[in-house]
């Protein structure tokens, strides 16, 4: 530690940042993603990219074909309900160990689409951005909280160790030596960014509350945990009966449900042990208008349609649900969603511009002390930034690549993606140390044209080019065309100012779908 | 302590790389464990003034700002011993007591 208070805090920042800004940087990256993971979703999976339905569909009619998929083992089925976002239903089916499987249906047809083959944002990225995908033990979550604390950690030191935050504001001198404008840049995007980088990790960590302070339920609720399940979140259970029941129309519970939420509708319905003579519906209603992810659930008798349960949160629990709000950002609001996307990437160039703060003012000195610190950290950094940018991107165009059913040693098309995903990732690495002094540049022209190759896949594989989408206004696959050829410009852009002759004009390599 | 500040010359040595793991398990763990003590605490406390979910909810989300102050105050702090004494002895004492008095007040 240092002499005073702000050397103790600056040593901290330094060192906590580049210890973990590897995996900070992969977690902002996906989270940035995950605020437009529906239209990921439509790009990867063309078979959803459906118009929008005028009504919402009947629920009885989604549960006739429900009830033909659902196996034994299955203990619940439920049914997301169309939005502008997700014009499917998507259908679930959860086993006795909470494992879902997925179908999507037509809502105009109620016809079935063909398997996904794609995991796509939902099911990939998004998780990626919580759990890192490792669910094993939960380590990921915790992983992902140690990093969240971290965060709020650097951020609470950064702004301690700083002389002028005014100033930084209208502080970028892209023009001076690299230690200068990457701190600049480090400064700027962390100070304009500040309360939305300490909500947004604040928020997240307050999501998984119950996963981070696991202790606390057990301790103060002893052998009654059922009833904070029930009291915060409004979860009730009945045991089947063993005997086959009838299901009552869902339509008409929908309308109990409208009624009782002055209107609001249901955005799930889950439909416990089905077929039973004690099975039970549960609807949970939607918040496409409120920051606030309210909890209002209903609950009804199967067989006769009578109401057992009905449970709205209370303040404290509310405030949880408006933080949560703002961080998952379900609500309809395209301007927000962008300022979301934009902060995010903000997250990402801060983050960098860390790193290169780092790397640039140890440089010489290690170079003189024949010191491996910066080479390593070099390394880190490029896998960490425009590795997991190739990575991303590599996933894409296995997407549009891989055939319909593909399947490499008994790995499913899903599966396939993901290895890709994670193979150009490591060799993203090995690249960075094999090459130094010039993995940023090639990376960044690699990223350039993974992106443009994206683009011309989708366009050739499924028809929908840009010039088809842009007349049609379908937006969710001309956004992520859009956004693929933005990125694809600003990485050549990077990588032409990184040409090896203009080695004094470093430039930045900006993150960039 | 090794400040890697921008005079400084030789790494540091095996003592003081000691004594910075020994800081940073005592600043995570131990202030991870006496903030779930103390809001363990506190959830029991405050159930006497509102729904107990609520007060598990509360208190759990204000956890992690008091748990960014234990850690910031851990590195702040010159004296190593200090950081023990509080954060493990403070971890100590309140989660036992939570345990303590937990099935009393279920009971």
């Amino acid at each position: 530690m240092g002499e005073s208070f702000r050397q103790s805090m600056t040593w901290l920042h330094s060192w906590a940042g580049v210890v973990i800004g590897a995996l900070l940087f992969a977690i902002f990256w996906m989270g940035t993603l995950s605020v437009f993971d529906r239209e990921i979703d439509r790009w990867m999976i063309p078979d959803t990219r459906l118009s929008t339905v005028a009504a919402p569909p009947s629920l009885d009619a989604v549960a006739a074909v429900a009830v033909g998929l659902v196996r034994p083992e299955h203990r619940a089925w439920l049914a997301t309900l169309p939005t502008d976002r997700e014009p499917v239903v998507k259908l679930f089916f959860q086993d006795s160990e909470d494992h879902f499987e997925s179908r999507f249906l037509d809502p105009a047809t109620m016809a079935l689409l063909p398997e996904a083959g794609s995991w796509a944002a939902s099911d990939f990225i998004f998780p990626f951005h919580y759990n890192l995908n490792l669910e094993w033990m939960h380590i990921g979550y915790w992983l992902v909280g140690i990093l969240g604390m971290a965060m709020l950690v650097m951020l609470t030191s950064g702004v301690i160790i700083h002389h002028r935050i005014f100033t930084d504001f209208f502080t970028f001198r892209p023009g001076g030596k690299l230690p200068r404008s990457s701190l600049d840049l480090h400064n700027l995007t962390a100070v304009v960014g500040l309360p939305f980088h300490f909500v947004i990790t604040l928020s997240g960590l307050i999501i998984f509350f119950s996963i981070h302070f696991p202790g606390v339920v057990p301790i103060v609720y002893q052998d009654k945990q059922a009833d904070f399940v029930k009291e915060a979140y409004g979860v009730v259970q009945r045991d089947a009966a063993g005997v086959p029941g009838d299901l009552a129309s869902l339509d008409a519970m929908r309308m109990r449900a409208s009624e009782l939420w002055s209107g609001g509708q249901p955005y799930f319905v889950r439909i416990w042990h089905p077929g039973d003579a004690n099975s039970y519906v549960e609807m949970r209603r939607s918040f496409p208008d409120t920051v606030t992810m309210n909890l209002d659930a209903v609950y009804f008798d199967g067989p006769t349609g009578a109401i057992l349960h009905t449970h709205t949160a209370k303040p404290v629990m509310t405030v949880q649900r408006f933080l949560s709000g703002l961080h998952f950002i379900q609500f309809e609001h395209w301007t927000l969603r962008w300022l979301y996307f934009v902060l995010g990437l903000s997250g990402c160039v801060m983050i960098a511009a860390g790193f290169i703060y780092w790397l640039e003012s140890r440089r010489k000195r290690h170079a003189a002390q024949g010191l491996a610190g910066v080479r390593i950290v070099e390394g880190l950094a490029v896998g960490a930034v425009t590795g997991i940018v190739t990575a991303t991107l590599a996933f894409f165009v296995a997407n549009r690549l891989l055939p319909t059913g593909a399947t490499v040693l008994g790995y499913e098309r899903y599966a396939l993606e993901i290895w890709i995903f994670y193979l150009v990732w490591l060799a993203s690495f090995v690249h960075a140390w094999i090459r130094p002094g010039h993995a940023w540049r090639e990376q960044g022209w690699t990223i350039a044209g993974l992106a443009a190759l994206a683009v011309i896949l989708n366009g050739v594989t499924t028809g929908d080019h840009l010039v088809r989408t842009l007349t049609e206004a379908s937006w969710a696959v001309a956004g992520m065309d859009l956004a693929l050829l933005a990125g694809a410009s600003v990485a050549a852009f990077a990588a032409w100012r990184l040409r090896p002759r203009a080695a004094v004009s470093l430039s930045f390599k900006q993150p960039a779908e | 302590m090794g400040v890697p500040h921008r005079t400084a010359v030789s790494p540091p040595g095996l003592f003081s790389a000691l004594k910075l793991i020994s800081r940073i398990l005592a600043a995570v763990v131990g202030g991870y464990l006496l903030s779930a003590g103390l809001i363990t605490l506190a959830a029991m406390a405050l159930g006497f003034t509102m729904a107990q979910s609520e007060a598990v909810v509360l208190v759990s989300m204000l956890g992690f700002l008091l748990y960014l102050a234990v850690l910031l105050w851990s590195f702040a702090e010159r004296r190593l011993w200090r950081v023990w004494a509080v954060t493990a002895g403070g971890a100590a004492a309140t989660v036992g007591l939570a345990l303590w008095l937990a099935p009393l007040l279920a009971g």
